[in-house]
């Protein structure tokens, strides 16, 4: 017995309402729950907005959205997140999902924002980075600016009129698109591996899947920690992984951070353990490498 | 850092930053991306040109066809080429002939 | 009316939407192609290879922008992000005519990137009306809006979907996408005649056609844009095109996509009735004719009775 549910008598209500059943969690079978984790009846609750037809129930009717949702969302954010995937495998993997998706429901228009607030839910939910903690919220972090560099703004480059006028005190600005990461583990050359096997399958048979699944497992087993740097730019509309020094993550970072470039060049150098005669040379070299990628903007 | 030091390393920095500049416009002038790219790092993705699927779509997508379930865990569910619209399964899984 | 207010007096043909797998058969072999239908919500970011790509067609092909999130029938207020940045693509695109769904999608700012169906209610008409109106205003394009499958009924409905329809079109003042595949799906799941939909609508303010393929199961059916159309779904085309005119028509392809040549050969076969109705156009009644005709010549003809499935509802 279902206790019955009072119908809507706006259409925000029936907005709320819906929405509610369609954004609640699936169960295990991936059918819509009878009851909703607050202890109220979906069954009821469909009843009370859905109509029946002579086929489903209001309840079937209303789970066939519940279900789309989620199906939606699972495959946008296995679609953004495969390195992440190959390292937790796929059960750790979809409780991750679930559980994020179930906290952080999309506020954008777009499904491009949907992974915006991995990294943040992370300090609050470590329990979902699996046994590898470390190199799973690497992962994740690579990801995401791999999405963030893929379609961010590219702006004009600096003229030579702005560039003749830089000194200790100039702020320069950095393309929207590069991001810069200090990571535990080589995590770049791991997500390479797996996207390309699944791109290059040919296949999408059960047992190509498995391999591949294999494949990752041994990659993430075999991997050791090593602090790595890396900007993770565009260059031709493809997204690139450009390994950094020390160094070169501490500049950027603080150039990133808007603070004036001899401020930057301090802090970078504060603690490296470049000796001092080569400094001019590495610093010469690493603004020519940038300039020459684009990264300096008006 | 002194500042006679700090003069130094930002006439470096500033000198690197022109000469990067020039070397990039000339790169532009003969369309050539040779340079920049060698500089560039790993490359995301090697022999694609699409390498973001668009996420968005007005359709409805059943993505257990023929797999009577619809267990994520499952890699028939798996099969999802982009973000575009997923419908629910079939309550009863089955489909009928067109 | 193939040229009308609401598609900014255009005459498109046949189009197809514009998919990734066929990027680089369109970039290099430069097939004639009517025109292409994108997916705004696609293009709407700030950089990269999506916005390059669109340039390259733009630069060669007739593009025209279709949303999946502005969820006209919403509560929720528009976003001013999404609104700029539509019309941002609006002047890089130029289209002539800008599409989304009658649907609502989000609540209380919460996105869930479906085509939820509306409850037919008189204050739903009033806050879908008036947000299609500020769209337009803000875009300064013609709105047309798109019936969506549906899978649901609410017991909230004060009337049909179609007179829901033309309800809010009339009181927005804008046109109709009209998918005649969406049509017939619903039908199936909601047990009504479809031909009776598309006999209802007002036909002048129809400025394009959708159709595409569906999927078939035991209890309903589903919208999966993966299979070529169906001949149900043809003959209701058919019957759209008589009384509207040749109205530039779109195929939605979405997943398990062909190559191009097939998807395009696919979109071609709506020649065969564009012609038809071009031929039959000097005789064909005005569209104020046919609405100010008794309602029983609005009822399905003879023809139309012949065309429908055994098994439909009457």
């Amino acid at each position: 017995m279902t206790e019955p549910s009072s119908s809507p008598t706006s259409l925000l209500e029936v907005q709320r309402r819906m929405a509610a059943a369609v954004m609640h969690p699936l169960t295990r079978q991936e059918n819509m729950p009878r009851r909703r984790r607050d202890g109220a009846s979906n069954i009821a609750e469909a009843e009370a907005i859905i109509r029946p037809n002579d086929r489903l129930s209001s309840f079937e009717r209303l789970e066939i959205y519940n279900r789309q949702y989620w199906y939606r969302l699972f495959s946008c954010f296995e679609e953004d997140f495969p390195g992440l995937q190959a390292i937790l495998g796929r059960a750790k993997f979809d409780r991750l999902m679930r559980a994020y998706l179930t906290d952080c429901p999309s506020e954008s228009f777009s499904l491009r924002n949907l992974g915006s607030r991995l990294d943040a839910w992370f300090d609050q939910h470590p329990e979902h980075l699996g046994p590898h903690p470390v190199l799973a919220r690497d992962m994740a972090r690579l990801e995401w600016a791999h999405i963030e560099a893929f379609d961010s703004e590219e702006r004009a480059r600096l003229s030579a009129q702005k560039l003749a006028a830089i000194d200790e005190h100039s702020r320069l600005h950095l393309q929207p698109y590069l991001r810069v990461l200090a990571l535990s583990y080589p995590v770049d050359d791991l997500l390479l591996q797996v996207r390309n096997e699944d791109g290059s399958a040919t296949s999408s048979t059960n047992n190509a899947s498995s391999t591949r699944k294999r494949h990752h497992v041994r990659h993430v087993a075999a991997l050791a920690p090593k602090a790595i740097h890396i900007a993770v730019h565009r260059l031709e509309n493809s997204v690139w992984y450009k390994p950094l020094s020390p160094e070169e993550f501490h500049l950027l970072s603080a150039l990133l951070d808007g603070k004036p470039l001899g401020d930057s060049i301090d802090l970078a150098l504060s603690t490296s353990p470049l000796p001092e005669d080569q400094r001019p040379a590495f610093l010469q070299e690493a603004f020519a490498n940038w300039a020459m990628l684009g990264w300096f903007t008006s | 850092m002194k500042q006679s030091m700090k003069t130094m390393m930002v006439a470096a920095a500033v000198s690197g930053l022109l000469s990067g500049a020039t070397a990039m416009h000339a790169s532009a002038a003969v369309n050539s991306s040779a340079t920049p790219i060698l500089k560039a790092g790993k490359l995301s993705f090697s022999g694609s040109t699409l390498d973001k699927a668009p996420k968005h779509s007005c359709k409805g997508k059943n993505d257990c066809k023929g797999q009577g379930g619809c267990k994520s865990s499952d890699n028939g569910c798996k099969q999802k080429n982009s973000c575009k619209g997923k419908g629910g399964c079939a309550t009863d899984g089955s489909k009928m002939p067109d | 009316m193939p040229a009308n207010r609401f598609n900014g007096f255009t005459d498109y043909g046949v189009g197809i939407g514009l998919r990734i797998p066929h990027y680089q058969h369109i970039l290099s072999r430069k097939p004639v192609v009517d025109w292409f239908e994108i997916i705004s919500e696609n293009y709407m970011v700030d950089g990269g290879r999506p916005l390059e790509v669109l340039d390259q067609i733009i630069e060669q092909y007739k593009i025209v922008q279709h949303g999946v999130s502005m969820y006209f029938g919403s509560v929720d207020p528009l976003s001013r992000e999404h609104l700029k940045r539509l019309k941002q693509l609006v002047r890089r695109t130029h289209t002539p005519w800008l599409s989304d769904h009658l649907c609502w999608g989000s609540v209380d700012g919460r996105y869930t990137h479906d085509l939820l169906p509306m409850p037919y209610t008189w204050e739903a008409v009033e806050v879908t009306a008036q947000k299609i109106r500020q769209v337009q205003d803000f875009t300064e394009v013609p709105v047309v809006v798109e019936n969506v499958s549906s899978y649901a009924e609410f017991h909230a409905s004060e009337m049909t979907e179609w007179e829901f329809l033309t309800e809010v079109v009339e009181r927005a003042d804008c046109g109709i996408l009209l998918d005649v595949n969406n049509i017939y799906v619903s039908s199936k799941n909601h047990s009504f005649d479809p031909f009776e939909y598309v006999n209802f609508v007002p036909a002048h303010r129809v400025a394009q056609i959708h159709i595409a393929g569906h999927s078939k199961f035991e209890k309903y059916i589903l919208d999966t844009h993966d299979h070529p159309v169906l001949p149900a779904v043809w003959r209701l085309y058919a019957r759209a095109i008589e009384r509207c005119g040749p109205t530039a028509t779109l195929l939605e392809w979405d997943d398990n996509i062909p190559s191009f040549e097939e998807v395009h050969a696919e979109a071609l076969k709506a020649n065969k009735f564009l012609k038809a109705a071009a031929e039959a156009a000097p005789t064909r009644n005005s569209l104020a004719a046919i609405q100010s005709a008794p309602k029983s010549m609005l009822e399905p003809t003879l023809s139309d009775s012949a065309l429908l499935e055994s098994g439909s509802a009457r």
